[in-house]
């Protein structure tokens, strides 16, 4: 479980989200939704601690995230990307390897047994054959699952997600959010994940944060939000808009004036 | 036109013994031409005899235990050392057009170096001291440079480096034109082209322990020199206090560096064209790579030394060789690599 408490975020001093407070709780997938400049990733990136707050607390497990050293955070929290960095060839195996670093000793490197840890995890993923290949040959969905997979070594109770869609063509951005969602409800973690595209927010997460102006607009779950709830709430942050529901499935679509060329 | 084996051979990795099997090879063919060429003729029977404790005349013995061979092993564990360090930087710079006096270790000992003449009269020991001391002093500053900004991102390293080398080659200037053209002006010149005309087996065990030193942290440290291959904020999510590791690992590549510079002089292009022919070899960037590029900059410095003592009456500056090896390789790079293809 991750708890935000009154948290501020930004650049050198200039706050971007204000006064945030919510609970990521354990086996959901909470998503954090709001149109671009909304200022979902920093939020995000300052809930890991990759930028320093400029007030509040961040809680896991009733420990203040800003008080631990990089290596003790890693050990509870993991953070994903928009696009992996990686410019050379690495195999896969090592890219995945990488998620052991902070159940490392210093100066340690990876033992046999991490490796055979590594090649299980990759398993899961039905990504074995790619084991020695080189991660730049992957496509961008397979890229995106082998850092899901280094993530899940890292082992943390409390993960989080950077849009991890914003590069996938339609088949690959589901299959991805599909495996996110997946992992987090089997696996007994907390997961927090930005995201765009609101349909996606209400088809995979068990809890919607809207973020808009720097503020947490609205939150709720989705299973239990009513369509005229769901549809006032959207209409004031993307505009006139449409809600369906069909087979359990939230859809939304965007309405067009009629004078539109 | 590409075979299916090609393609798999290119998609997967094997663990590169192959290459080491053939440089190493390389590497000892090398050293025997090395160690038997130059103007005082030793031949390979007389080595044989030396290392045997054949009786030999002294005059043999002395320049080869004393001259010849600390020159040749100094030439090896140079090009091991450059070309090690190059590849460290390509990785944690995320840059393959890195090299390992980046971050100003050599316009530091260039200017050290300068310094000795017009002050020390030059001597060799004041000449090798006050190159390491400004080598180390160079990318130390860079580094407070680079403390004392609020950005402590990859691209502030570098710019420190800039900084401070620009620095460095202004006093470098200062001091060329009020020296004396003849005797200091071209010491200073000389310095900067680099040689191993003047190592002797003193010289050699002087810089063994800063070299080694630098090695072994280089060693220790090798899985967390892989990680800063990404970006900072993965790496830190990863649980690497980034700053201070990569502060840990110019520390001690400018050991290296900077034990080889003080005594050698500046060379040129080692550093960076090693690490490219390592990655093309073992088609990935990992630690077995990096003594790959260091075992390529042995074999390749060796060569280009052996090659400045042969070629003409008098003995050739080792940067004009490794510049005329390492520029058309640059240039043959530049044309014929895609995108991301490093």
């Amino acid at each position: 479980m991750i708890e935000l408490k009154n948290l501020t975020a930004g650049y050198k001093g200039q706050a971007i989200v204000t006064n945030i407070s919510f609970i990521a709780y354990p086996n959901e997938l909470t998503g954090l939704l709001g149109v671009n400049g909304a200022g979902k990733t920093t939020l995000l990136k300052t809930m890991s601690g990759l930028i320093p707050p400029i007030h509040g607390k961040c809680f896991i497990s009733g420990k203040n995230i800003y008080h631990m050293s990089e290596k003790q955070r890693s050990q509870c929290l993991s953070f994903m990307p928009q696009r992996s960095s990686i410019i050379y060839d690495i195999p896969v195996i090592d890219v995945v390897l990488m998620g052991i670093t902070p159940h490392l000793r210093f100066l340690e490197t990876p033992s046999k047994k991490h490796r055979l840890l590594a090649l299980h995890v990759l398993a899961q993923f039905n990504l074995s054959a790619f084991a020695h290949r080189s991660f730049l040959t992957l496509s961008e969905g397979q890229k995106q699952l082998v850092v899901i997979a280094r993530n899940l070594l890292q082992n943390a109770s409390v993960m989080l997600f950077d849009e991890p869609d914003s590069a996938l063509d339609f088949k690959n951005r589901h299959w991805i959010l599909n495996h996110i969602r997946e992992l987090i409800v089997k696996s007994n973690r907390s997961g927090l994940i930005t995201l765009h595209n609101p349909n996606d927010a209400l088809n995979y997460c068990h809890r919607i944060i809207i973020l808009n102006e720097g503020k947490i607009f609205h939150s709720f779950q989705p299973h239990i939000i009513s369509v005229e709830e769901l549809k006032e709430t959207f209409t004031a942050i993307y505009g006139k808009i449409t809600v369906i529901k069909h087979q359990g499935q939230w859809m939304i679509g965007r309405l067009f004036d009629e004078s539109r060329v | 036109m590409t075979t299916k084996k090609d393609d798999e051979q290119k998609l997967f990795f094997k663990n590169p013994i192959k290459q080491y099997i053939i440089l190493i090879t390389l590497g000892v063919v090398v050293f025997i031409i090395s160690i038997s060429s130059g103007k005082f003729p030793i031949t390979l029977t007389d080595i044989l005899r030396i290392l045997t404790g054949q009786p030999m005349d002294s005059l043999t013995r002395l320049v080869f235990l004393n001259l010849r061979l600390p020159r040749v092993l100094m030439t090896l564990l140079s090009g091991i050392g450059l070309s090690l360090a190059g590849s460290v930087y390509q990785t944690i710079f995320k840059n393959p057009l890195a090299t390992p006096d980046l971050i100003g270790v050599a316009s530091g000992a260039n200017l050290g170096a300068a310094i000795a003449i017009i002050f020390f009269a030059g001597n060799t020991l004041s000449l090798t001291l006050s190159a390491f001391i400004g080598g180390f002093i160079a990318v130390m500053m860079a580094l407070s440079l680079t403390q004392l900004s609020r950005d402590k991102s990859m691209t502030h390293f570098i710019l420190a480096g800039i900084v401070i080398s620009s620095l460095t080659q202004g006093v470098i200037m200062l001091l060329k034109y009020f020296a004396d053209p003849e005797h200091q002006l071209a010491a200073m010149e000389f310095w900067a082209m680099g040689s191993f005309a003047h190592i002797t087996q003193a010289k050699l065990f002087s810089m063994l322990p800063f070299f080694l030193i630098g090695i072994m942290f280089l060693f220790l440290l090798r899985w967390p020199i892989r990680l800063l291959s990404l970006s900072d904020e993965e790496a830190q999510s990863l649980g690497i206090p980034v700053v201070w590791v990569r502060y840990a690992i110019i520390f001690s590549a400018t050991l290296v560096v900077a034990s080889i510079v003080s005594l050698t002089g500046l060379i040129a292009f080692i550093g960076l064209i090693a690490p490219h022919i390592s990655r093309m070899l073992t088609r990935k960037n990992d630690t077995h790579t990096f003594i790959i590029s260091g075992l390529i900059g042995g074999v390749l410095l060796m060569s280009a030394d052996t090659l400045a003592r042969t070629l003409t009456v008098s003995e050739l500056p080792i940067s004009i060789l490794t510049t005329f090896i390492g520029a058309p390789y640059l240039a043959y790079l530049m044309i014929s690599l895609k995108p991301n293809d490093y």
